[in-house]
């Protein structure tokens, strides 16, 4: 699809970039900011604040990534908040337990926990037939239920981790703390794999039409089955994040994170019919979502309506992404040659 | 090829289902040791489930969900009185914490097992009354402890509301230094126990000229979420630049808001109520908290296990009256809320500098 538009160029360049569904979401992100801007009486646009927006939601953003892949072949994991939970309390038992000393190896491990879970889901999924929904509901309390059951109902505490590890998410590189630089070097591994490579466009056609995929030589159960692997890598990866941030594992951890990571993607104009949405999308969304989660305190609204307020605003964004959307597809039907 | 996936489903169901059945007969098994102590005080039991008890009287703890340390460290205490009192002891978990129906589930599983007592942390406060009713009926003695629901005979209550929100406030003070901006973190909007709290402190700061010159900015919401709980900290450290103390009446608040302070570097000081061993780092008087309080939730389940003892045994009496429970401590005995009568375990407990390493190996 992009690249018949691409090829029409009505309008030139500049109705072609009006056009873009990136640019009307970071439109309507601006016009948030400066709402937020206004009635937090200018204490919201800070480096600090933006510094604590990049780490607190860096591991929301880095499982939104995932999430788009598995959208992008027509899935959907619910199960990766209980894989997050798994993966962040058995790297940190293992590291309350001595056998973990290097801060690295925590996030490494963590990460092939997630990609175990995943490749498992993955499995079910791809070779068992069912439904992802499914299958991912089932797996969201198995996995939740086994890190329970591994930590006996206890959390790890700050002062049974290493320093070194709790530490890291407060460190920054050049200005940016080095949980935003996970989430930033991520995204452009998805945008880089997602327009250039094979395997990125294996999973657009999975997504876009199975049938046609598989008529054409693609391994559908093989593209699955490594989408749901990496998503669970990626799950994994925000385990660490997660307890590196809070320097906390508690068995209850990121209950329901699975929502606003599906959210941030539905806002990025990532299709959840699958074969439609990009890396540039998803990062878009998911900033979205964390202005608006960070930001809904302090714009003076009631705690009882901030809730309410939130899904509103998604509405809002999904809805102008959809009539830009569909703007898109009219112009594009307008070209073609009858 | 069909019918033999579909055997081969069955047979693992049929594993699955022996599994599960083994996994729920263990930890009845694990109880037994400790009732065993008395080898002469074990008869032959009719039931052939309830086997491995001692005695033939057996107390129940429902707890509120699994997977939370608090909760665990409630029914220790529950399972050590019920060891110290000889009787036999179950504890029972609901399969969520959101749906009431899992709870009811679980009583009406307690009631076919013939145990003469059951405490529930209950999960609402109005839809488990009937089934307690009908526990009752069967000659059940049931009391609640943590969350109160209607149908209890008795509450034991981990610390009266308005000694909690006299401590809150009283740290507020002290860390403010008599005067200046104090903002609150609490659980979610809709939190019954920290409403309850927030509303007494009000009442506290209200009443006392004392409290006049302290200025309570905002009360926020964290949800008991990790990650709300610090931005809405960092939202109040950035829209209030002369706030002093962040009191926060919830052990998941605290955390979140005690780590969120400390990274920051800022000079406010965390009050509230907090778990020990999570607390560790933080508290200190050098550090971002100087102190903190919590009940003994062991306390909390001892004492429950005593007070449905002194209820069988017709020890306790009209509301204004005190019992001896056979901990030897002396209770006195209150109107209840939703239950019909309630008991006050203790005041809060303060964790300081001094102490926290002792209380943090414990819970």
């Amino acid at each position: 699809m992009t690249v018949k538009q691409k090829t029409l160029k009505k309008g030139g360049k500049l109705g072609e970039v009006l056009r873009s569904r990136e640019i009307s979401l970071l439109l309507v992100m601006v016009l948030l900011c400066v709402v937020i801007q206004w009635r937090s009486g200018g204490t919201f646009f800070t480096p600090g604040v933006i510094t604590q927006l990049a780490q607190n939601y860096a591991y929301t953003a880095v499982l939104t990534f995932g999430m788009l892949l598995v959208l992008l072949i027509g899935g959907i994991d619910i199960s990766i908040a209980s894989t997050l939970a798994f993966s962040g309390m058995a790297s940190s038992m293992l590291m309350q337990h001595g056998f973990l000393t290097n801060p690295f190896m925590v996030f490494l491990v963590s990460t092939l926990i997630g990609l175990g879970c995943g490749l498992i889901i993955g499995l079910v999924i791809a070779k068992g037939k069912v439904l992802p929904i499914i299958a991912t509901l089932g797996f969201q309390y198995i996995v939740r239920g086994l890190t329970y059951v591994i930590s006996d109902s206890k959390w790890v505490s700050s002062d049974e981790m290493l320093p070194a590890f709790t530490q890291f998410s407060l460190d920054s590189f050049l200005g940016i703390p080095y949980l935003a630089w996970i989430f930033l070097v991520l995204f452009v591994i998805v945008l880089l794999v997602l327009k250039w490579t094979e395997f990125g466009r294996q999973i657009y056609a999975v997504g876009s039409n199975a049938e046609a995929a598989k008529i054409s030589g693609i391994n559908i159960d093989r593209i699955k089955i490594l989408v749901y692997s990496i998503n669970g890598a990626i799950a994994g990866l925000a385990g660490a994040m997660f307890t590196s941030k809070y320097a906390s594992a508690q068995s209850n951890m990121a209950t329901g994170a699975e929502m606003d990571v599906i959210a941030a993607c539905v806002i990025g104009g990532v299709s959840l019919n699958g074969g439609q949405g990009n890396a540039v999308g998803a990062l878009l969304g998911v900033i979205t979502i964390a202005i608006i989660s960070k930001s809904l305190s302090l714009v003076g609204i009631d705690a009882f309506w901030q809730q309410a307020l939130k899904g509103v605003i998604i509405l809002l964004a999904v809805a102008v992404n959809v009539l830009v959307q569909r703007n898109n597809d009219r112009e594009v039907l307008k070209g073609r040659e009858i | 090829m069909k019918k033999l996936i579909a055997l081969l489903l069955a047979l693992v169901m049929v594993a699955g289902l022996v599994a599960c059945g083994g996994g729920e007969a263990t930890p009845t098994t694990t109880e037994a040791p400790v009732e065993n102590v008395d080898p002469t005080d074990a008869p032959e039991q009719e039931d052939p489930t309830d086997a491995p008890v001692a005695s033939d009287i057996t107390y129940a703890i429902v707890a509120k969900s699994e997977g939370n340390p608090y909760m665990e460290k409630m029914v220790d205490g529950f399972k050590e009185a019920c060891a110290a009192m000889g009787v036999g002891c179950e504890v029972k978990y609901p399969a969520t914490a959101t749906k009431i129906e899992d709870q009811i589930a679980v009583i009406n599983e307690l009631i076919g097992q013939n145990v003469k007592g059951i405490a529930i942390a209950a999960n609402d406060a109005e839809a488990l009354s009937a089934t307690l009713e009908e526990a009752k009926a069967e000659g059940i003695t049931i009391i609640t402890l943590d969350s109160d629901t209607t149908g209890s005979q008795m509450f034991i209550n981990q610390a009266g509301i308005k000694e909690v929100a006299q401590v809150l406030v009283d740290s507020v003070y002290d860390m403010a230094g008599g005067e200046g901006e104090f903002a609150v973190l609490s659980a979610a909007s809709t939190a019954t126990n920290q409403n309850a709290w927030i509303a007494a402190m009000e009442e506290i700061i209200d009443a006392d000229e004392k409290y006049a010159n302290l200025n309570w900015v905002e009360t926020v919401y964290g949800d008991d979420e990790s990650q709300k709980s610090t931005d809405e900290t960092q939202n109040l450290m950035n829209k209030y630049p002369n706030l002093k103390v962040i009191c926060c009446p919830t052990t998941v608040g605290v955390l979140a808001c005690a780590k969120a302070v400390q990274d920051s570097g800022s000079a406010i000081k965390v009050a509230g109520l907090g778990l020990p061993s999570e607390m560790k780092d933080y508290v200190a008087d050098d550090k971002v908290c100087p102190y903190m309080y919590l009940w003994n939730p062991i306390d909390v389940g001892s004492c429950a296990a005593y007070a449905i003892k002194a209820i069988a045994d017709g020890k306790v009496g009209e509301v204004g009256t005190e019992f001896t429970a056979d901990n030897g401590t002396t209770y006195t005995i209150m109107e209840g809320d939703n239950a019909e009568l309630q008991i006050i375990v203790g005041p809060p407990f303060a964790f300081n500098g001094e102490n926290i390493a002792e209380w943090a190996a414990i819970y």
